[in-house]
């Protein structure tokens, strides 16, 4: 028996994706992290052989990691990043890092809460060298502060026990004053209110995002509320400052 | 049309699809909004050498090397049955560094005639082709003692379709830079000479349900076969191509440059006597 040549990409074609098809009917096809504890644990301890231990640098950390790659690689276990991060609606050994930005993007934060959070937080865990500061939700700061790697009160957390509506605290502004030393730039967490400060005229500001009611509200959220989209108005706000 | 078009098309179309892929993983990885309708996987996660490279650690610990994902070994196991079928035709038909490989190839081979791709002796040349067995070994042993891919920094293949990004290793790029600039004289030189995944698909040509057959009473011991193979077989002289270097790319075979019908043949069995005096 033989096979005509126009027969083999078909064959080729066929096997892999009917074979990418059937594996996923049987939810064998799983290309992004899905991962249980137990199946770390069994193989031994960290320095065994059997668990990477690469990564030393929190800044290594990217989006798709998951809570046990993190565990994996540093001193935190998934618990307490599950618990710092509390995603209620998922299992933690399924929570991407990446997954925390979505996820606090519905409380309307002041401040991002990302995979930057998450790095930083690892770094003062684990008590290693970070540069910079990053945005932590309240829940992060209680547990670094229980664990004893902060004094209380040294770092202010995110309040996410309620739905933010874009309105900053004074206590938030004390955080984010420490975050940007830097220089100035309008960013999705800068307010308004901070605009205006550095000199930007609110006639200008009104022109791109629309009317402001609250100074003390992001920029972002009053671009979105008046039905801009921040990412398009992002450039032409920044020339303002230049 | 000719057939060769059935395999440079589907070329095309895998080397593009692994390449949106991995373009869609750093959008969304960076926040941005992805391609629709398309997978945001990593190319850890649809790599089958990943599989192949966490098997052991996989069936001892449990778990996979870092970075692997389950799909990569469900990878490894459809590769594997394709390789059952047809040979190692991943090589040549998917890989989409094999492909670009041959695609600077086919520049070299227009500097270069008929010189091209016969500048290391035949010898030599199969004696360089078992590196690929100790590169293997070592990949294997290395990231199963790791549980890590110890092999990605130094990946030609990752580093391709990592070259936007901030991940490339210098490892890696100087790989590839040095296989592309390769390609203009060799025909797929880290296919013959480093990659480890082509050396275990390559055992396959021993196994494989289908194999190219040379009809010994029809040849005419031409050898153009021989002149057209990219990996230097001596096809000419066998009456089954089970050489471990074979990537089934088929330019062999009487469908394509071998000048008599039903010569040289993908196909399963031996010639019998009967239809080989009925050719000649």
């Amino acid at each position: 028996m033989k096979l005509k040549l126009y027969l083999v990409p078909v064959l080729i074609l066929a096997i892999i994706f009917g074979g990418i098809g059937l594996a996923n009917v049987f939810g064998w096809w799983q290309p992004y992290v899905k991962r249980t504890s137990n199946a770390y644990n069994s193989g031994g301890s960290r320095g065994e052989g059997n668990v990477p231990s690469d990564i030393t640098d929190p800044y290594d950390i990217r989006g798709s990691f998951s809570f046990l790659d993190i565990e994996r690689n540093f001193d935190v276990s998934v618990e307490i990043l599950a618990e710092a991060f509390p995603i209620v609606d998922k299992d933690f050994d399924e929570v991407l890092a990446q997954d925390l930005e979505s996820h606090y993007e519905e409380m309307h934060l002041p401040y991002e809460i990302g995979t930057g959070s998450i790095k930083y937080f690892v770094a003062i865990y684990n008590n290693l060298h970070f540069d910079g500061e990053e945005a932590l939700p309240d829940t992060a700061i209680f547990v670094l502060e229980r664990d004893g790697k902060i004094e209380q009160g040294s770092i202010i957390g995110l309040k996410t026990d309620g739905v933010y509506t874009g309105v900053v605290s004074d206590e938030e502004e004390n955080v984010h004053l420490e975050l940007d030393e830097g220089e100035f730039s309008i960013s999705g967490d800068t307010t308004v209110k901070e605009a205006l400060e550095y000199g930007i005229n609110i006639e200008d500001l009104e022109a791109i995002i629309g009317k402001i009611d609250d100074q003390n509200s992001l920029i972002k959220v009053v671009a979105e509320d008046n039905g801009f989209s921040f990412g398009k108005v992002k450039d032409s706000l920044n020339e303002l400052i230049n | 049309m000719k057939k060769r078009w059935f395999r440079i098309g589907l070329q095309a179309f895998f080397f593009l699809l692994v390449a949106l892929i991995s373009v869609n993983h750093t959008l969304i990885e960076t926040g941005h909004t992805g391609i629709p309708f398309l997978s945001a996987a990593s190319l850890c996660a649809i790599c089958p050498f990943g599989g192949v490279t966490t098997f052991i650690g996989f069936i001892t610990y449990g778990t996979l090397a870092q970075q692997v994902r389950l799909s990569s070994t469900v990878m490894m196991g459809i590769i594997f049955l394709l390789s059952i079928v047809l040979g190692p035709v991943f090589c040549s038909y998917v890989c989409p560094l094999g492909s670009i490989q041959e695609w600077f190839g086919k520049v070299g081979k227009k500097l270069f005639k008929r010189r091209y791709n016969k500048l290391i002796p035949k010898k030599l040349d199969k004696i360089l082709s078992y590196t690929r067995y100790v590169i293997l070994i070592w990949v294997v042993v290395q990231t199963f003692r790791s549980m890590t891919l110890v092999f990605k920094p130094y990946d030609p293949f990752t580093t391709l379709f990592h070259i936007w990004t901030d991940e490339v290793a210098i490892g890696g790029l100087i790989i590839l830079i040095t296989t592309l600039l390769l390609s203009f004289v060799v025909e797929r030189p880290w296919c013959k000479y480093a990659c480890p995944y082509g050396g275990l698909l390559g055992l396959f040509n021993k196994i494989s349900i289908f194999k190219i057959r040379r009809n010994v009473s029809s040849c005419i011991s031409c050898g153009k076969c021989d002149d057209v193979c990219p990996m230097n077989i001596d096809i000419a002289n066998k009456e089954v191509v089970t050489d471990i270097r074979c990537i089934r790319c088929m330019e062999c075979v009487s469908e394509q440059a071998c000048p008599v019908e039903k010569t040289l043949e993908l196909k399963i069995g031996k010639y019998t006597k009967e239809v080989s005096n009925n050719e000649t």
